[in-house]
Formats: structure tokens, C-alpha cells, sequence
């Protein structure tokens, strides 16, 4: 699955936000390969996409918003959509993406305010569905216009959306929400060749990893007659590693998931915060290897030493919270403003050209020898 | 810091080394006084492995990749695409090769007053000496006591097969 286009609107905090992954220029020498809908060279999408900026500007709340419309679109289930919008408020949404076959799909959704004393929160949400088929030498924009006057309502039962765009694979991971459901469907012998490289870094003396034979769906880590235990992709004894090593747990069954999976789309939302910086380097530079043909990555961070990496500028892409009337979350394109190859992604963020350096004037009050002024 | 031809130092290093022993020896070498450029060693045989795109992307532009192989077997076609992918993947980058003649033992019997490696171990034959190599302890100091001479390492003139590669093995000697 390939998304190519959210617009989000009175949702979760977004307000007329608009986040493209289709990019203009084939690249050359790129070390990503095959950025584009397989065998559809110039419909080109951003197959990984760095996605930063400075805390509570929206990285996790957009990985939610796509869990939740994804979600819909799967089940028809239409609760996830209404917890969205604030209450009171009018929300709306549009999302292009590419599942399987030679489609590009548009689901707009306008979502009614809801009152926590409603009964039925989801009487008043209209779904919009439009298609284009993409020929053998369309673009994504090409594709995008033929949308227009295409619109068809979807009304009642929303389940038949899913059946008409096939299933769609999203895996959604962050330190609150676990691909715990996947990864009980994956081949266990992949979990655990990912236990044991990711672990096996993080803490060299965790190299014993095991699939029990007594307990389901889980693994063993065995540390100096110590058991440590993974069910269902959750870790039971948590406190028995470091903070890391407990992370590298969640990162090892998105992993798993990645590998695993074909034609999936992954988010993966600041998963490395313990993790020292190198090995989150070297760990998304193999979940990049492992995305097949129509897969795609979104990966948050707050490492900038994840700008040295030596892929091309269109994968970085910035969210900044500005005030304007009210605080309005939008984003900047590294590619968008850096153009020549000898720009330095790093020196430009830490110049603010993108705008996307925190605000800590308000840490001001708390310099030794300010003025206390009440 | 300098360098002796008068490079600053601020560009990054990577070695990759073709087994453990090479790795202890390079690292035995970046200890005070300095006589190898600072940088990080990595296990990786450039001679029968491919270097994948997620170690490509961490190698930052103007970093000098140094590649320790073995000449013993006349294979170059890994090499060869590997200096083509960090050439065209790795921007800036600067590609010095470190040739072993023909192995890391011949290497260093020749470079030193050793008549054979496994004198530097006290190994009981050549099969053992690697794994007493990276057994040792010390290596900088046992390296020293037989004066092992870096200018010459790497120096040598590699088998024919390898006779595309630069001869630049002084780029990262101090």
C-alpha cells in the first residue's frame, strides 16, 4: 500500500493540513531503488519518509489519523473516525493511495460534531470514494486530475469500501501502541533471526534468544540462569533489561513485521529514544532495504544525526507548529528548499530553514537570576 | 590536529577489515601515539561480500573508507563492485585500499623482524595463531617489541590481479 496524499482537516489538531509523498524528479543514482508504483515509473512516491520536528507538532497524531482511517476503510467501523474530531466541530479528510493493482484510490470523508451525549456518534459522517486507473506512463498528479468529477457517495454500509479497494496493510508501532496482532501472524523464525540481531546489539550479553516450546507464541532471552519472557509480542518482564533493550523488543517485532510483509505500509513513531543513535541509523537503513516494490515507510524521530544519512533530500519532511490565528500545524519538504546535491540537511535544520526548532523562550523563567514577575 | 600532509582531521574514518584479527591489529594501532588515521573498524570481507544500501547510508559525504582484504585468492569481481557502489552511492567519499600480502600473517611477518606469526602468539602452529592473535591482551605492545614497521604495511605490491587498485595506503597514516 502507497499513500500519496493526506489532507486533514479539524481532526486531532490539524487544521487545513496537507502532507504529500509523491515527489517530481526521478533521482538519479539514488541509493533508494524503484521509487515508483511497480512498473509505473513516473507515478514516483517517497518510499521512506524521515519525518521531524520538535514535540507536540502532530508526528504521532498523523500516524493515528492514518491507523484510524485505514482502519475504516478495512472494517467500515466508523467509531474510530468520530473519536477524531473535537467535539463540537466539523472535521473532514482525503487520503489518495495505491493498493494492489494499477489503481489510485481517493476516500474524502467529512466527519459531523459530535456531543459526548449523542447515542449514535457516528450518524453523521459522509464518505466520498472516487477512483482513477494508472496507465503505463501516468504520474501521480496525471492520475489526481482524472479524480475530479469521478465522486461516487458511499452511503450506509461503509464495509463495502473495503471490498472495493481490497485490504490494506498498515503497521502502525509506537511506544504506546505495539504491531502486537501482527506479529503473532508472522513466521517465528524471522522474529527470532530479529530478536536475536537486535537484542544481540543493544545488550551483547542477551545472545541466548529462544522460541519456547512450552509457552505459545513466545520467546525466551536467557541471562545467567535469568528468563525473560515475550508472549504475544508483549515483554512480561519489563524491568529485567534497560530501558533500550526493552525497546529494541517493540523494534524487533516491527522488524519481523517489515520483513515479513509485502505491499504493506509501516509507520514507525519515535521507537528509538533510548537507542543509541548509530544502531537507529543502521536500523532503518535495513527496514529501507526490506521494503519491496509498493511499500512504504513513514519513521519519526528527534535524532538529528538521522540527516547525515546519504539518501535523497525528498525523504525528509518537517512538521512545525506555527501561530497564526490559532496553532496550525503544516509541513516543509527538505527538497522543497534545498536543491543543489552539496546542501547540507543537517546545517540547514540547525539554521531553522525549515522553521522547525522548538520555541524555548519560555524556558527563559527558569534561568538562574530571572525575574520572578507574577 | 593535523596530519602530516597537513589535512585536518575533522573528516570521518571507516575501516572495513576482512576478519577479527585485522580489527584487533587497527585498533591496536589508533591507540597513543597514533600511527593509523582514527576511525571506526568494522568486520566486513569487502573481497566476498556485497556492502548493502543500509550500511551505504550512514557513511557520511567526505569520509574515507579504508578496505583491509586479502590477496591470496585471485577474486576481485566483490571488490570491484563494491569501490563502483561507494563511488556512486557515497558522495565525496575517498576509497583507500589496504592490501594484504598475501594474508594477514604474510603481512605482518613482513613488515616486522617476525620469521613467522605465530612467533608473535608463541602459538604451537599457524592454525592456532589467529585465535591466539585475538586472545592477546597487549597487541600494541607486541607489535612494537618485534618492530613492526607501519610504513610498510599495506605498502606491498599487490598479486596482479589486484593491480587496479590505487597504491594509497599512506592517505591514513600519521
Amino acid at each position: 500500500m502507497i499513500i500519496l496524499d493526506v489532507k486533514l482537516n479539524n481532526l486531532y489538531g490539524f487544521k487545513d493540513f496537507d502532507i504529500a509523498f509523491s515527489y517530481p524528479k526521478k533521482i538519479v543514482n539514488s541509493i533508494i531503488e524503484n521509487e515508483h508504483v511497480a512498473e509505473r515509473p513516473n507515478f514516483r512516491y517517497k518510499k521512506a519518509v524521515i519525518l521531524m520536528g520538535a514535540n507536540a507538532t502532530g508526528k504521532t497524531s498523523l500516524g493515528k489519523a492514518l491507523l484510524n482511517i485505514i482502519s475504516f476503510i478495512n472494517t467500515g467501523d466508523t467509531s474510530t473516525l468520530a473519536s477524531m474530531a473535537p467535539v463540537g466541530c466539523n472535521g473532514s479528510f482525503l487520503i489518495d493511495f495505491v493498493n494492489n493493482g494499477f489503481t489510485l484510490h481517493r476516500v474524502c470523508g467529512k466527519i459531523g460534531g459530535h456531543y459526548p451525549y449523542d447515542g449514535d456518534i457516528g450518524s453523521e459522517i459522509t464518505i466520498e470514494y472516487s477512483s482513477a486507473p494508472i496507465g503505463p506512463k501516468d504520474s501521480y498528479e496525471m492520475c489526481a486530475e482524472k479524480l475530479v468529477n469521478q465522486t461516487k457517495m458511499i452511503a450506509g454500509d461503509y464495509a463495502k469500501l473495503g471490498k472495493i479497494v481490497g485490504r490494506l496493510d498498515f503497521t502502525f508501532s509506537c511506544p504506546d501502541i505495539k504491531p502486537t496482532a501482527k506479529v503473532t501472524k508472522v513466521n517465528r523464525n524471522i522474529v527470532l533471526k530479529t530478536l536475536k540481531a537486535v537484542i544481540g546489539t543493544l545488550d551483547p550479553t542477551l545472545s541466548d534468544v529462544r522460541i519456547s516450546k512450552d509457552l505459545r507464541n513466545s520467546f525466551i532471552i536467557r541471562r545467567n540462569g535469568e528468563e525473560i519472557i515475550i508472549q504475544d509480542g508483549k515483554l512480561l518482564n519489563r524491568e529485567s533489561l534497560s530501558s533500550g533493550t526493552a525497546e529494541g523488543v517493540d523494534i524487533s517485532f516491527f522488524l519481523a513485521v517489515l520483513i515479513a510483509e509485502h505491499n504493506g505500509f509501516y509507520y514507525c513513531d519515535e521507537h528509538f529514544s533510548y537507542i543509541q543513535s548509530d544502531i537507529e541509523k543502521r536500523i532503518f537503513g535495513i527496514m529501507l532495504e526490506h521494503l519491496d516494490s509498493n511499500e512504504q515507510l513513514i519513521f519519526t524521530t528527534h535524532n538529528t544525526d538521522m540527516l547525515d544519512l546519504n539518501i535523497p533530500k525528498h525523504c525528509f519532511a518537517f512538521l512545525r507548529k506555527k501561530q497564526e490565528d490559532d496553532y496550525r500545524v503544516s509541513v516543509t519538504y527538505a527538497s522543497d528548499i534545498l536543491k543543489r546535491n552539496s546542501d547540507s540537511i543537517r546545517c540547514a535544520v540547525e539554521n531553522d530553514v525549515f522553521s522547525s526548532l522548538p520555541d524555548e523562550s519560555a524556558l527563559d523563567a527558569l534561568e538562574k537570576g530571572a525575574d520572578d514577575e507574577e | 590536529m593535523r596530519s602530516k600532509r597537513g589535512q585536518t582531521m575533522k573528516n570521518n574514518c571507516i575501516y572495513f577489515v576482512e576478519g577479527r584479527c585485522e580489527e584487533k591489529l587497527l585498533n591496536a594501532l589508533k591507540e597513543q601515539p597514533q600511527k593509523i588515521q582514527s576511525g571506526r573498524v568494522k568486520v566486513f570481507n569487502v573481497i566476498q561480500n556485497i556492502l548493502s544500501n543500509s550500511q551505504l547510508i550512514t557513511i557520511q559525504p567526505g569520509t574515507t573508507v579504508a578496505l583491509v582484504f586479502d590477496t591470496d585468492i585471485p577474486l576481485t569481481d566483490c571488490l570491484k563492485d563494491n569501490i563502483r557502489r561507494l563511488g556512486k552511492y557515497c558522495s565525496k567519499v575517498k576509497i583507500v585500499y589496504l592490501p594484504q600480502v598475501l594474508n594477514f600473517e604474510g603481512e605482518i611477518v613482513r613488515c616486522s623482524d617476525l620469521r613467522s606469526a605465530s612467533d608473535l602468539t608463541h602459538s604451537k602452529s599457524n592454525k592456532d595463531f589467529k585465535r591466539d592473535f585475538c586472545a592477546m591482551t597487549n597487541i600494541r605492545a607486541a607489535v612494537e617489541h618485534v618492530n613492526l614497521n607501519v610504513e610498510s604495511l599495506w605498502a606491498e605490491e599487490p598479486p596482479v590481479d589486484f593491480a587496479f587498485l590505487e597504491r594509497n595506503s599512506s592517505f591514513i597514516k600519521l
